[in-house]
């Protein structure tokens, strides 16, 4: 019953917390969701040592192998 | 009892918000989709006209003989890697839709009107998501799909007309089928690829006072910038290029579906599109 309370009270607390900074305004929501995006990009990025592969026309799913004979005819 | 007639309940809930979103956005979801097929056929045949009868006859010949014998599975990707176009067509309605929808609720102030009702921000803003990423592709693949059935139709009247022997028809029909099914899976999975994007441009709906679109596109643009002057590293770039390439999105197999909504990249996307519009639908409880 203890454990449940004092989760309880964390809880409330923690929501105080965030109405009082992140969700003080509109303003400092939308700073704090683009702050926090671009750290997840900028971790995953470096942890994963991201490439941009825009420029290269990869497509990992697909490999067009036409058969010979289909092939002339579409000639 | 109650979780019994919780099902149709949130069912009837769910087809009211999206048939909202049908209503209030007619001429984006419905209008836009057939006018622009409307408009590429109509482009199609004019070209077509230009030339002479005879090359307009040789030419149906070429088609229909083309296709005669073939498996329809080994064309339907060149067809579809033809009809990539609508693609752009799809992200761009989704684009326009999602920069409009929560910054209209706002302007228009209907925004009271539904935060009076008994539906969460987080159903409201899920119905626009789902809308963007299931909605809009399937309703410009039915208007496609019947558009292309028509073209089909008269372009084999007309070459009976000529005398045309329509010896490939059924193929080309099958080969269309295909393409057509490789083109909506492929609006479906560029939707959900760019799940981030949806995020973003919802966010800025949801904040920005005028013009989100033009806020969306300059703040990343900005960030980017910043980023490479101050920083020096190229993060953002680098994320967004990973995210361009319709080679990443263009479906040629039913087969590895699974693999594609399950990759790392997919998944993550899917995470960065959360968080985003998590954002978007707490910045729903400020009103201007």
């Amino acid at each position: 019953m203890d454990r449940i309370e004092r989760e309880t009270s964390q809880s409330i607390k923690l929501q105080r917390v965030l109405r009082r900074t992140l969700l003080r305004n509109k303003h400092s929501l939308f700073f704090a969701t683009i702050a926090l995006v671009l750290c997840v990009v900028a971790v995953e990025g470096k942890l994963t040592d991201r490439q941009g592969r825009g420029a290269q026309f990869e497509n990992p799913f697909f490999d067009l192998e036409i058969a010979p004979d289909i092939r002339s005819s579409l000639r | 009892m109650d979780n019994l007639a919780a099902g149709p309940r949130t069912i009837r809930r769910w087809r009211g918000l999206l048939l909202r979103e049908i209503r209030e956005n007619r001429s984006l979801l419905l209008y836009a989709p057939c006018l622009l097929v409307l408009v590429a056929i109509l482009l199609g045949m004019r070209l077509f006209t230009l030339l002479t009868l005879e090359r307009q006859k040789a030419g149906l010949e070429l088609l229909f003989n083309r296709f005669e014998g073939l498996n329809a599975s080994d064309v339907a990707p060149l067809l579809t890697s033809a009809g990539a176009l609508n693609l752009l067509f799809i992200i761009g309605i989704a684009t326009s839709y999602l920069a409009s929808s929560l910054y209209a609720d706002r302007k228009e102030q209907s925004y009271f009107f539904w935060q009076s009702m008994p539906i969460s921000d987080r159903s409201t803003i899920l119905s626009k998501v789902v809308t963007a990423v299931v909605m809009i592709p399937g309703i410009y693949m039915g208007v496609l799909t019947a558009g292309s059935l028509m073209l089909i139709i008269g372009v084999a009247g007309y070459s009976f007309s000529l005398g045309v022997e329509l010896n490939g028809l059924q193929e080309l029909f099958a080969a269309m089928l295909v393409a057509l099914g490789f083109i909506g899976l492929s609006a479906f999975i560029a939707m959900l690829w760019l799940l981030p994007a949806v995020g973003w441009v919802l966010l800025f709906s949801a904040y920005a006072s005028r013009v989100p679109l033009l806020w969306a596109i300059g703040v990343l643009v900005a960030l980017s910038l910043l980023e490479e002057i101050v920083l020096g590293s190229n993060t953002i770039d680098t994320w967004i290029a990973s995210r361009s390439s319709p080679w990443q999105y263009l479906v040629f197999s039913f087969e590895d579906m699974a693999a594609r909504l399950l990759s790392y990249d997919m998944l993550f996307g899917a995470a960065l599109g959360a968080m985003l519009i998590t954002g978007a639908t707490l910045m729903r409880r400020f009103a201007d």
